[in-house]
């Protein structure tokens, strides 16, 4: 199952926020967009959910998911937000049964219980499941929120900086869930993260975005080199490596050069 | 971090045990509110000016149903079920209306200070009264006029806050701005009114504000039962939506909930339902506030159960304020709005005092 | 029991109750001659059964002062009433009506439910301050009322005409036996035909008609003279209400009785009937007059609930005080006033209204006599046993 975009574009009132985008991810792969502030990566991701409603084609296999209802996009594709606000009076676990909104009519059945124990199970989370969601830590929340979205049973996964609000343990914790869901259940995802490090680590293929075009697509360790640091982020960086993985360090700013 | 595995039919089974369990523990809070209710039903069905004792009372409501068995004196009979019951029935019945509205407008709008009265419905309502009340229209008896235009002004209200919020998306902060708006706008407006009325006028427009089961009668019952029955099971299929929403507006979208209908839909049915229990009594306040979040604090936020139970509070906190508002500066009588001012102010500092994990 | 056995039955009793010395049996007036209704009243009295006591009584009295019909009314809502039987449960809602019932010489003993602002009243209704209190026609305590099982309830008729006509709709729909009837009781205009209403209902018709002429003699007494006074002649008269700066304009009581008693209220053409106005306007519009009414709100005193000359005097020295009032011909001249509302607000206004003249034209009205005409009020109409003490002012100065 694999997603293609055409064409993509989309504009807030007379401000074009999305120049024509073109690219596809396969399944089982994760594949990064990364940009500076303002390129348009979350609105990119929120275009391919239907929560905006963008020019251009997007197919997941093989279906243009502008004609589908929103209850079949629903459990096609699910969608994790940045950090959670709003919502705090809920348990962990109706916060996940949430998630199963796309097939549950009214009451909660048999194949719901299952599909949520298998999740939190996989996940690690059962010690968790009747706390409130204002008694865990920020780091167990995101678990949850991704929880929420696996529950909805999606073969593309559609991720909002999930590491943003995170510590250096948490961060590690959700990217390797990340990169586990998707070896196992052969999901398909876009992530939208800033943290180049952990996109060189953890991505399959990474795309570069710039004021809302791509800018590069391809390998992290291909792609990201001093001249694109420089290009795209205006910044002067040092590429090493360090146990095996990329490390980027940001030097000073471009800008600061001419002065 | 990976503590040992669950068996996986042995780990459903807990799953669902503990999920039953807190259900549970939901429903019985309902069937509690139920009893409650009853018991104040059997309270306040023997309080009242009239010297009636309590065998007098239940004498003359059995005498209605069963005729050959249960003898009431006239008097007795007239009191209960031309004055006392149908005030009764139509509290439960108005706060009922009222915690139901205010908990799912604080659902639809993620806001815990969202009630039918911070939003402007009530203003316009009384701007809707005083103008009656004060210019007059034609062939209407005043009552029925007073009553009518108090209504359309609500609608009115409503749909001023829909349209101005849909010119700046229907997002929850558009309709709250677009509430507060009006609030200030009606508000003015009805004050105007109140300076250039005659005293007398100035005296009915305050008395109908304060709020008042005085006018209740069966029809007027029977209207507002049948508008809320009607309304409530849309309200309720819409739960697990209004659920979803609460996570914010695109994650419910990415689940498949029609975001702005379903906001749009359920506000206009809380504004109709609120519409019409204040059209007969007057600006009933606080109900609509308090109730969801004493609810809230009990049974937590799952709207299939917070709805109904908050429209079960609500309904208890009016009739019991009713009752004392009928009793305890006998033989005057306070009106109930100001009374259910005085109960909700103390459970506002409470929750103030108590804050630990937030208000909402 | 057939008419024949109840003679009988009184032949026997008189038979056997043995000879009384000179005075004949049932003969309570004396004149040695039995009247039906002497004889009525007696064989009625000798009856055991409650009910049908009542039930004769009442017949008798049908028969004796209605001519045996029904009697049809119609008060001031321009609605015919039917009375059946005479009133003995009577709740009366408006303190001036009970006030005009007491001034044609109305019984007032079936009273038993009033408002509760008559209730405050003690002074002036001291022997209704044991009866019971049903609330008022703006909160009314509806089982209250029902429970006190009237035959009639009074109300107004135009006044708060809509909390009053839901209170008669509400009656009517519960307790259909109850009796509603609407008077003001105070309006000038309507005051004199109710009075002779009230007295034809309540067979008070000769005191009535005596009360009557009282009024209407006292009132033409000033309204009589003030036509041949030309308009530019009028004195001109700041009236303030209980609240500091709050006046009256047209359309308010307040203004038509100034006008009654020929004065030109400075502020009449303001839009509100209540204005609030500009202490500038006051010193800009030169009144020669100035009322000031006490006996609310800030100035709770005087009056028949009683207080002391000091708080009389205070006030008026307060209001002459005012900054710049002192170049006001109505301070320079001492034409400042003082008035209760108890002689201005009720039916009582035509006493207000006899002080006002003889403040606005003193020479003109220089045989009046307002304390008089209150005196023989209280007196001879409310039948008040406490003349009128040295605590109860109601014009200052006097």
């Amino acid at each position: 199952m694999s997603l293609s975009v055409q064409n993509l574009s989309f504009s807030f009132g007379t401000r074009k926020i999305l120049h024509d985008l073109t690219f596809s991810a396969a399944a089982g792969e994760v594949l990064g967009v990364a940009g500076p502030n303002g390129c348009g990566k979350t609105t990119l991701i929120k275009c391919i959910d239907r929560i905006f409603e963008p020019e251009g084609k997007v197919q997941f296999a093989g279906k243009d998911i502008g004609a589908l209802t929103t209850t079949e996009v629903a459990r096609m594709i699910a969608y994790v937000p940045q950090a959670l606000t709003v919502g705090m009076a809920m348990t962990v676990f109706e916060t996940i049964l949430l998630g199963r909104r796309p097939y549950i009519r009214w009451s909660v059945n048999d194949a719901d219980f299952e599909r949520v124990n298998a999740v939190i199970t996989d996940m690690g989370i059962q010690h968790l499941a009747f706390r409130k969601m204002t008694q865990i830590s920020g780091g167990e929340r995101q678990k949850v929120m991704i929880a929420r979205a696996m529950v909805q049973d999606p073969e593309l996964l559609l991720l909002d900086e999930p590491t943003s609000a995170l510590d250096l343990r948490h961060q590690l914790d959700v990217m390797e869930l990340v990169r586990k869901i998707t070896r196992e259940n052969q999901t398909c995802v876009l992530m939208a993260i800033h943290d180049l490090n952990l996109a060189s680590r953890f991505c399959d293929r990474l795309m570069i975005m710039k004021e809302g075009r791509i800018f590069a697509l391809g390998d992290p360790a291909d792609l990201l080199n001093q001249e694109l640091i420089r290009e795209v982020y205006e910044v002067e960086a040092r590429i090493t490596t360090e146990s095996g993985y990329l490390q980027i360090v940001p030097v000073r700013s471009v800008q600061e050069q001419l002065v | 971090m990976t503590p040992a595995r669950n068996d996986g039919a042995g780990g459903v089974r807990r799953l669902k045990e503990e999920y039953r369990r807190f259900t549970g523990q939901r429903c019985l809070f309902i069937t509690g509110c139920c009893i409650l209710i009853l018991v104040l039903v059997g309270i306040a069905t023997t309080l009242g000016s009239a010297d009636l004792t309590v065998g007098e009372v239940y004498t003359a409501i059995a005498a209605r149903f069963f005729p050959a068995v249960a003898e009431s004196s006239p008097l007795a009979y007239t009191i209960v079920w031309e004055y006392r019951l149908h005030r009764i029935l139509f509290a439960i019945a108005a706060g009922f209306g009222l915690g139901v509205a205010g908990a799912v407008m604080q659902s639809v709008l993620r806001n815990p200070l969202a009630s039918p009265f911070t939003l402007g419905i009530a203003a316009a309502a009384s701007f809707g009264a005083s103008l009656v009340i004060v210019f007059g229209i034609g062939p209407l008896t005043d009552e029925l006029a007073v009553i009518i235009s108090a209504f359309l002004f609500t609608l009115l209200a409503a749909f001023a806050i829909y349209s101005l919020s849909r010119y700046r998306g229907i997002s929850p902060e558009s309709m709250v701005l677009a509430g507060i708006i009006l609030m200030y706008l009606f508000s003015a407006m009805t004050s105007f009114l109140q300076y250039t009325g005659t005293t007398e006028q100035l005296q009915e427009v305050v008395f109908w504000m304060f709020g008042s089961l005085q006018r209740t009668s069966w029809g007027k019952l029977a209207l507002v039962s049948l508008v809320i029955v009607v309304c409530l099971p849309y309200i309720l299929m819409r739960s697990w939506d209004l659920n979803a929403m609460g996570q914010g507006d695109q994650v419910a979208k990415s689940m498949g909930v029609n975001v702005s209908r379903t906001r749009t839909g359920l506000m206009m049915l809380a504004a109709l339902i609120t519409a019409v229990i204040i059209c007969f009594t007057g600006i009933i306040g606080f109900i609509g506030l308090v109730s969801p979040h004493i609810t809230r604090l009990a049974i937590g936020g799952d709207n299939r159960f917070l709805i109904p139970a908050a429209g079960l509070i609500g309904a208890a906190l009016l009739l019991a304020a009713d009752s004392l508002a009928r009793t305890i500066l006998a033989p005057a009588i306070i009106p109930v709005g100001i009374m259910t001012a005085f109960i909700g102010i103390p459970f506002f500092l409470y929750l103030f005092l108590r804050q630990r994990e937030g208000y909402w | 029991m057939r008419p024949c056995h109840l003679i009988l039955a009184v032949m026997v009793f008189i038979t056997l109750s043995g000879p009384v010395s000179g005075a004949l049996p049932g003969d309570t007036s004396g004149n040695d001659h039995l009247e039906k209704s002497e004889l009525a009243a007696m064989v009625l009295a000798a009856l055991e059964d409650g009910t049908a006591i009542q039930n004769a009584r009442d017949a008798a009295y049908v028969y004796m002062f209605w001519n045996g019909s029904p009697k049809r009314i119609t008060d001031s809502s321009g609605k015919e009433r039917v009375m059946w039987r005479p009133f003995h449960r009577v709740v009366v809602m408006n303190s001036e009506t009970l006030e005009t019932m007491r001034s044609i010489g109305y019984d007032t003993s079936p009273v038993i439910g009033v408002d509760k602002y008559t209730l405050q009243k003690n002074e002036f209704f001291p022997e209704f301050s044991g009866t019971a209190g049903i609330g008022s026609i703006w909160a009314p305590d509806y089982e209250k009322i029902v429970s006190l099982q009237p035959d009639a309830v009074f109300l107004y008729a135009t006044v708060s005409k809509s909390s009053c006509d839901e209170i008669e709709e509400r009656l009517a729909r519960t307790s259909p036996d109850i009796t509603v009837l609407r008077f003001d009781g105070y309006l000038p205009e309507t005051y004199p035909a109710e009075i002779g209403v009230l007295g034809e209902l309540l067979d008070c018709q000769e005191q009535g008609q005596e009360f009557r002429e009282f009024y209407t003699a006292n009132i033409d007494a000033v309204t009589s003279s003030i036509p041949a006074i030309p308009e530019g002649d009028r004195v001109r008269v700041y009236f303030e209400t209980w609240t500091d700066y709050k006046s009256c304009a047209e359309g308010s009581g307040y203004d038509q009785k100034i006008g009654m008693a020929g004065g030109s209220n400075i502020f009449a053409n303001e839009p509100a009937e209540y204005p609030e106005i500009d202490p500038e306007a006051v010193l800009e519009r030169a009144p020669q007059v100035i009322i000031k009414l006490i006996g609310s709100g800030k100035y709770t005193f005087g009056g028949y609930q009683g207080g002391d000359e000091a708080s009389f005097s205070e006030v008026y020295g307060d209001i002459t005080s005012r900054k710049g009032w002192d170049a006001l011909e109505a301070v320079r001249d001492d034409r400042t006033y003082l008035l209760h509302t108890d002689i201005l607000g009720g039916p009582q206004f035509f006493i207000g209204v006899q002080y006002m003249a003889t403040w606005f034209y003193p020479e003109r009205f220089a045989d009046l006599d307002p304390a008089g005409v209150h005196a023989e009020y209280l007196s001879r109409y409310q039948r008040l046993q406490n003349p009128l003490t040295n605590e109860q002012i109601f014009v200052y100065p006097w």
